[in-house]
């Protein structure tokens, strides 16, 4: 229990300290917001603009703890308002591209982990290391070009209407296959499932279940979850940011996009809202990963 | 190195993506220090003679032209010809998907009006024997505005070389003592520096780029040092594990009954003697993110920007010439940052690899 | 328990019905001519022709050196070598079935290189062995604690390992009924019988711990439990005491003894350990560089070694201090003797012919005809003139050395240590690791600390060096308080004492030269030059008798026993009076350790040096040590003259119960003193005397004053020092 309160503990001050940050690269810059986009009395106090700068973020961090996060000052829309809409697809996109990269690394991974010396192992070594430096853009480029190019067919606007599987699948694949491939998101899970296999095949338990003539994958699986799960929350924040990259390649309206119109018109309620969803969101992974750690590791629980 | 001593540095592990690192790394440094004496034209300097001119190398057209492309090309050639421009500039904002629309919409979108109006105002009726003499002076091609494309490379190496080490500054100058820091002393020290650590962490660094973009006036020196900044709990933490690893190896107490004073520790002892070689593989690792985030920030517009020149906004630029047929503007910085980042990533690895072997690892 | 040996050519017979052959010589694993090779190209030879025979119900012991290829002729045989397949040649039977598949075409091996590739573990045969594996072979490891997953609990090993054995109905409660055989008990009772069987009493309770809960010769003690699940016919246990303490060892060679009356199993031990070889084992291998060197009766061969090879290993053991040749540089598994670089009798042999053959020719097996058991050989082509040498030195460190220290207090003191106290917390609980030391330590002389782990040594000695803060008490260094010192006074203090550690590979900065390792001590030094450093670096490595050109190389370069020299150098070099030596010689080999020891005592005699020399192996500190103290969780217990430093000599219970743990060469008959001693694990009690739960005084007295208070140090007839409320002075 005292391992648990410790964990949600930590989760909650560490969100306050990034609202913190967050709230202070924005502030602590010299020039004045409400000048800047020539806000209107009313907007700028809806902001707290008008009061000191301690008061402005206690008040704001108040608001953002009931899913406020004021309104854009550039045109008054609500910030939750926008996020509510813009974050749905990203999250299936975030989501779908994460299951996919394990889909791919996880059976790769283990394959390299345990046969490392071998010619499949040392070729996907060498995928791994090329393909983790093409920068999304350009992934996003010649995947564009290769289903243009070679199929003439893509679904350039999300599906309208009732759930349709085929529309859906085909609006989302592409930015969900660039994400997850040129992000490096499943070049690094390779590398790291695979160093993870190594480790635990070399380990002096694997060894003694082998000499007892055991099966050996109940131990490996065990063993295995909580380093997966490690990898996937380290690698969170990759993701999301590449985000932005892919929903401008794809034109995908999402939660990256509108960090990007939000930074090209500098409305900064809307770029602190979006930062703070983001952050909430891999520190909640963080959260759940360490509170699994707890549950799933004997050790961890003292 | 002789041919024996050669054979064996690659024997080793890491060997190859050394030297394939180091090559590239090579040619990147050069390409920065010595730049405008490789090309003919500087990377300012417009050829009004040869718009879009394609590269000069014959086959390297024939494998990469699409039949569609091919086709615009011909027809632009013939048109250069006939003293017509047949490229026309579709203005406007959001179709990034243009081209579908048609042959005729094939044109070249760009920001800047301004590279466009110099293509309107440049003087028809080139004769072909004087197109076919200035395009073999472009050996990759043209830009839209006529500017010569390996003078734009090299310009852009510059661009994202400079940069580059703007970022290592930051993430090594403050990640690098923060890691001896956090790990010689241990305790609450350690405590503080993996709190701030946590904190970066949790943040999506690119996203955090932009609320710093957006708050600040954009500039990619400035920018850069952000990503250093959010590079530095990597470099911290993989110090500090490093050092903690070594002292309960007995290290620190053996040196401390060696009566040699902390800074002396710190430095001689887990710094130079033991960490040198990490600090040079993450100088080169981080080298390869900062081109990264350098070229990706640029072709978001908020990197580089014009009339700077830097491969990501090479490509943004050129948004979809690709379907179109001048393949070479996008195709070219595309390599060049692959290439590049491969470098850098193959060296740092490589160098990674033989220090985990030399460390029995 | 039972005392003695089932003696040889008896059949066992056991309690639940197991019933071995006739005669024990009819043998249970018999590998004939095996060799097994490392890695890829450059193939290494890890085992060179090795044959082995096993008995059924017989103890066997393997000795080796590091390096020897025992484990790794033990582990090839069940295909858990790493890099399997690996590649080998010969044959191998457990019990009629092959364990090694016919050999099919692989021949072609020549310098290294293999010439047709053959791939032998073929899927069938993986079958195969997999179903011997856990059933009629099972194996225990060195590191207990590692060898169980902890990510299950004991019960749940437990009952994968009784999953093995098909008499046993499966854990699965919806498993058929016609499983449910053998009585009407579950799994979870017979694996709790099982546990009980090995001397772990508190088993309901143990069934829920994770791995992590457990000590480490409990841990062993499971591991042993899951070997008996499937009702093995070989146990092969690889180093299974080597990481323990010698008390928890001494129990758990017991516990082979019992097991192998009880169960008829055969017990194949590897070890580096004589003692232990000697103590459980009816006849022993000893193995050299992958080949097996000598076979026989382990008294016989312990006390008449054939083989210059065990002679020597033997020596080292016996004697430690004598100067011995230092092993060959030149690491090649070459054709002939692989022993006769270091070879007595191959150097000694004026015979160019004879020198020829060890050159040229692997010595075969030469059987001994002139001995009792028919089994016993050596492969030595100077069988005949093989002295049986060192056999009156084997017996016993001559006793006829004049008692040390005979007038004690008219030395002058050097170190003098008073009240240390020190306590340590983890989380919520808080322990004394140091607990009121107080001790003293003569110019010139040697003060060994011995103590199981966690008994506070190494704390000690980081506390005397003012490396670790104490919470209490002071060290006086010539009359200075050492803690209250600072800056100059500190740095001039630390030239004068100076520490070894236990591993010279943390100490040595694989970065910098062994001249730069060892310059860094004189930094602080004023008015010394360039030629001067140079002059002082030179004369440090002669002193430890390594050539100066080493200066110039890296660690990595050196050997272990090498590496330790340099630290010694390190210390060395700034001309100090006090050494801690920390367990300096605990990480390296048996000859090596010899040669490291006999250093120190020449170092000692030489230059005046006064040592605290912490081990926990106690023939070692018996060698060096003019007084001895021993420690228990914090406590010093007692302190005693070297020459009354014996089982009969002591008088506190831990003492006498770590002295006759200890395995030892020549005293068959302690084991009577250590059925005194209850089978508990050692605990930190608070409160009272810390050793009471294991303490036979206590257990048949009672007395209400151990429970109540630590009994003080009491001064006793001779200088020697107690603490133990039931030992009166006088």
């Amino acid at each position: 229990m005292r391992a648990i309160s410790k964990i949600v503990g930590f989760f909650a001050g560490s969100m306050v300290l990034v609202s913190l940050l967050i709230f202070s690269i924005v502030h602590l810059t010299p020039g004045d917001i409400a000048a800047m986009h020539n806000l209107s009395p009313a907007t700028a106090h809806a902001l707290y603009l008008d009061r000191s700068l301690p008061v402005q973020y206690l008040l704001w961090f108040k608001d953002c703890l009931r899913f406020d996060f004021g309104i854009s000052m550039v045109n008054g829309n609500k910030v939750s308002s926008l996020i509510a809409e813009y974050g749905p697809p990203t999250l299936l996109l975030t989501f779908g591209s994460l299951f996919f990269s394990l889909a791919i690394a996880i059976p790769l991974g283990v394959y390299r982990g345990l046969r490392p010396a071998s010619p499949l192992g040392k070729f996907i070594s060498l995928a791994v290391y090329t393909l983790s430096s093409i920068p999304v853009f350009v992934l996003g480029y010649i995947v564009l070009a290769v289903v243009f190019g070679v199929f003439k067919f893509y679904v350039t606007a999300p599906p309208d209407g009732p759930f349709k599987f085929w529309p859906t699948f085909g609006y989302y694949s592409l930015p969900i296959f660039v994400l997850a491939v040129g992000n490096g998101t499943i070049g690094e899970f390779i590398r790291f499932i695979s160093l993870e296999v190594q480790n635990i095949n070399g380990a002096m338990y694997i060894k003694a279940a082998r000499a007892r003539g055991s099966r050996l994958w109940r131990h490996f699986f065990k063993s295995m979850v909580l380093p997966i799960f490690n990898i996937v929350v380290t690698n969170m924040a990759v993701l999301l940011g590449g985000l932005v990259v892919v929903e401008r390649i794809f034109n995908f309206h999402g939660l990256g996009w509108l960090s990007w119109e939000a930074t090209l018109k500098r409305d900064f309620s809307v770029i602190m809202g979006i930062t703070l969803v983001m952050a909430f969101l891999i520190r909640a992974f963080m959260l759940v990963n360490d509170l699994l750690a707890v549950w799933l590791d004997p050790r961890m629980r003292e | 190195m002789s041919s024996r001593r050669l054979r064996i540095f690659l024997k080793q592990p890491g060997g190859y993506r050394i030297l394939a690192g180091a090559f590239i790394v090579t040619v990147l440094a050069l390409a920065t220090l010595t730049g405008r004496a490789w090309t003919e034209f500087g990377p300012e300097e417009m050829d009004l003679q040869a718009l879009l001119a394609p590269p000069s190398i014959g086959w390297l057209r024939a494998l990469l032209t699409t039949p569609e492309g091919l086709r615009i090309q011909q027809r632009n050639e013939a048109g250069r010809r006939e003293g017509n421009r047949t490229p026309r500039a579709t203005s406007g904002d959001d179709e990034n998907l243009d081209f579908l629309k048609g042959d005729d919409g094939a044109g070249v979108r760009g920001r800047s009006g301004e590279g466009m109006a110099a293509a309107e105002t440049s003087p028809p009726g080139n004769g072909d024997p004087a197109a076919d003499t200035k395009a073999r002076t472009h050996p990759l091609g043209t830009d839209k505005n006529g500017r010569d494309m390996t003078a734009l490379l090299i310009a852009g190496a510059r661009n994202c070389f400079l940069p580059g080490l703007v970022t290592c500054l930051v993430a090594l100058g403050f990640g690098v003592p923060l890691g001896l820091w956090a790990g010689y002393y241990g305790g609450r020290i350690r405590k503080i520096v993996g709190t701030f650590n946590s904190t970066i962490l949790s943040m999506p660094r690119l996203v955090l780029i932009l609320v710093v973009i957006c708050a600040l006036e954009p500039n990619v020196y400035y920018t850069m040092g952000v990503l250093g900044a959010t590079l530095i709990p990597r470099v911290s933490e993989l110090i500090a594990t490093r050092v903690r690893i070594l002292s309960n190896m007995g290290f620190i107490v053996a040196a401390k009954e060696a009566a040699l004073s902390d800074i002396k520790i710190l430095w001689r002892h887990l710094f130079w003697y033991q960490n040198r070689a990490v600090f040079f593989i993450q100088f080169s690792l981080i080298m390869a993110e900062s081109i990264l985030v350098e070229t990706t920030l640029s072709y978001l517009q908020f990197g580089t920007k014009p009339p700077e020149v830097s491969w990501g906004n090479i490509i943004e630029g050129s948004q979809m010439s690709f379907f179109s047929g001048f393949y070479w503007i996008t195709f070219f910085p595309a390599v060049a940052i692959i290439l590049a980042i491969l470098g850098f990533f193959y060296l740092g690895d490589g160098l990674n690899a033989r220090l985990a072997y030399r460390e029995g690892r | 328990m039972k005392d003695d040996k089932v003696p040889e050519g008896q059949p066992n017979r056991s309690a639940d019905g197991v019933v071995a052959k006739d005669s024990p010589r009819d043998s249970l694993l018999s590998v004939r001519d095996l060799c097994i090779w490392f890695g890829g190209p450059p193939y290494l030879r890890a085992v060179n022709h090795a044959s082995l025979d096993i008995g059924h119900g017989e103890i066997v012991g393997l000795i080796g050196q590091s390096g020897s290829g025992k484990t790794t002729l033990a582990m090839g045989l069940l295909g858990l070598v790493k890099g399997f397949p690996g590649l080998w040649q010969g044959t191998a039977q457990l019990d009629g079935k092959a364990l090694l598949p016919p050999l099919g075409d692989f021949v072609g091996f020549k310098e290294g290189v293999v010439h047709k590739k053959y791939i032998p573990f073929q899927n069938a045969h993986r079958r195969q062995l997999k179903e011997l594996l856990g059933r009629d072979v099972a194996t225990i490891f060195q590191e207990p604690k590692a060898s169980l997953d902890p990510f299950y609990t004991v019960g749940e090993h437990m009952l994968e390992a009784l999953a093995r054995n098909r008499n046993v109905p499966s854990g699965d409660p919806h498993g058929s009924a016609a499983k449910r055989g053998v009585g009407s008990e579950t799994p979870k009772q017979i694996g709790v019988t099982l546990l009980k069987d090995v001397g772990l009493v508190d088993a309901e309770n143990l069934w829920g711990l994770y791995p992590h809960e457990i000590s480490g010769g409990m841990a062993q003690r499971v591991m042993i439990s899951m070997a008996l699940c499937a009702k093995p016919k070989l146990l092969i246990a690889d180093e299974p005491s080597t990481s323990l303490d010698v008390t928890t060892q001494a129990k758990l060679l017991d516990l082979f003894v019992r097991l192998r009356d009880k169960h008829g199993l055969s017990i194949l031990i590897i070890s580096h350990d004589i003692g232990v070889i000697r103590e459980i084992s009816s006849r022993v291998y000893v193995m050299h560089r992958g080949s097996v060197v000598e076979s026989g009766v382990t008294e016989e061969v312990l006390a008449r070694p054939k083989h210059p090879y065990t002679a020597s290993l033997l020596d080292s053991f016996s004697r430690f201090g004598e100067k011995l040749v230092p092993p060959p540089p030149n690491p090649e598994l070459g054709e002939g003797c692989a022993y006769r670089e270091m070879c007595r009798l191959y150097r000694d042999n004026p015979d160019a012919g004879q020198r020829g053959l060890c050159e040229t020719r692997k010595p075969e097996a030469q059987k001994l005809v002139n001995e009792s058991a028919k089994t016993d050989w050596a492969c030595c082509h100077f069988e005949n003139q093989s002295k049986s040498g060192n056999s009156s030195s084997v017996v016993a460190r001559s006793n006829s050395e004049p008692p040390k220290d005979q007038v004690g207090g008219e030395v002058e003191t050097l170190v003098e240590l008073r009240g240390l106290r020190r306590r340590f917390s983890q989380g919520s609980r808080s322990f004394l690791a140091l607990n009121d030391i107080s001790l003293s330590i003569p110019k010139g002389k040697t003060y060994g600390l011995v103590g199981e782990s966690g008994s506070g040594k190494s704390t000690l000695a980081l506390s005397l060096m003012a490396l670790q803060p104490i919470d209490a008490g002071s060290v006086l260094y010539g009359g200075k308080d050492v803690l209250s010192l600072h800056g100059k006074d500190m740095r001039v203090l630390r030239r004068d004492m100076r520490m070894l550690f236990q591993h010279p590979e943390g100490v040595l900065n694989s970065g910098m030269t062994i001249a730069d390792i060892l310059a860094e001590g004189l930094e602080r030094e004023r008015g010394i030059d360039a030629a001067e450093r140079k002059r002082r670096v030179a004369e440090a490595l002669e002193q430890v008798r390594l050539d100066p050109s080493h200066g110039a190389r890296y660690p990595s370069n050196l050997s272990s026993g090498e590496k330790q020299r340099v630290t010694i150098a390190r210390a060395l070099i700034t001309k100090p009076a006090f050494l801690v030596c920390d367990e300096p010689v605990a990480s390296l080999d048996l000859a090596i350790q010899s040669q490291i020891i006999s250093l120190l005592k020449d170092l000692q005699t030489g230059m005046g040096l006064s040592y605290l020399f912490i081990s926990h192996n106690l023939a070692l500190v018996k060698i060096l040590a003019d007084r001895i103290g021993v420690m228990y969780m914090g406590y010093l217990v007692e302190e005693a003259r070297v020459e009354h430093f014996s089982v009969d000599g002591v008088r506190h219970p831990y003492s006498r119960l770590l002295l006759a743990s200890a395995p030892s060469l020549h005293d068959l008959g302690l084991k009577k003193i250590l059925a005194d001693y209850p089978d508990v694990e050692p605990e930190r009690l608070e409160g009272g005397c810390p050793f009471r739960n294991r303490c036979p005084l206590y257990l048949s007295n009672r007395l209400a004053a151990c429970e109540k208070e630590m009994p003080a140090l009491r001064d006793f007839k001779g200088g020697e020092r107690v603490a133990c409320h039931q030992i009166q002075p006088g």
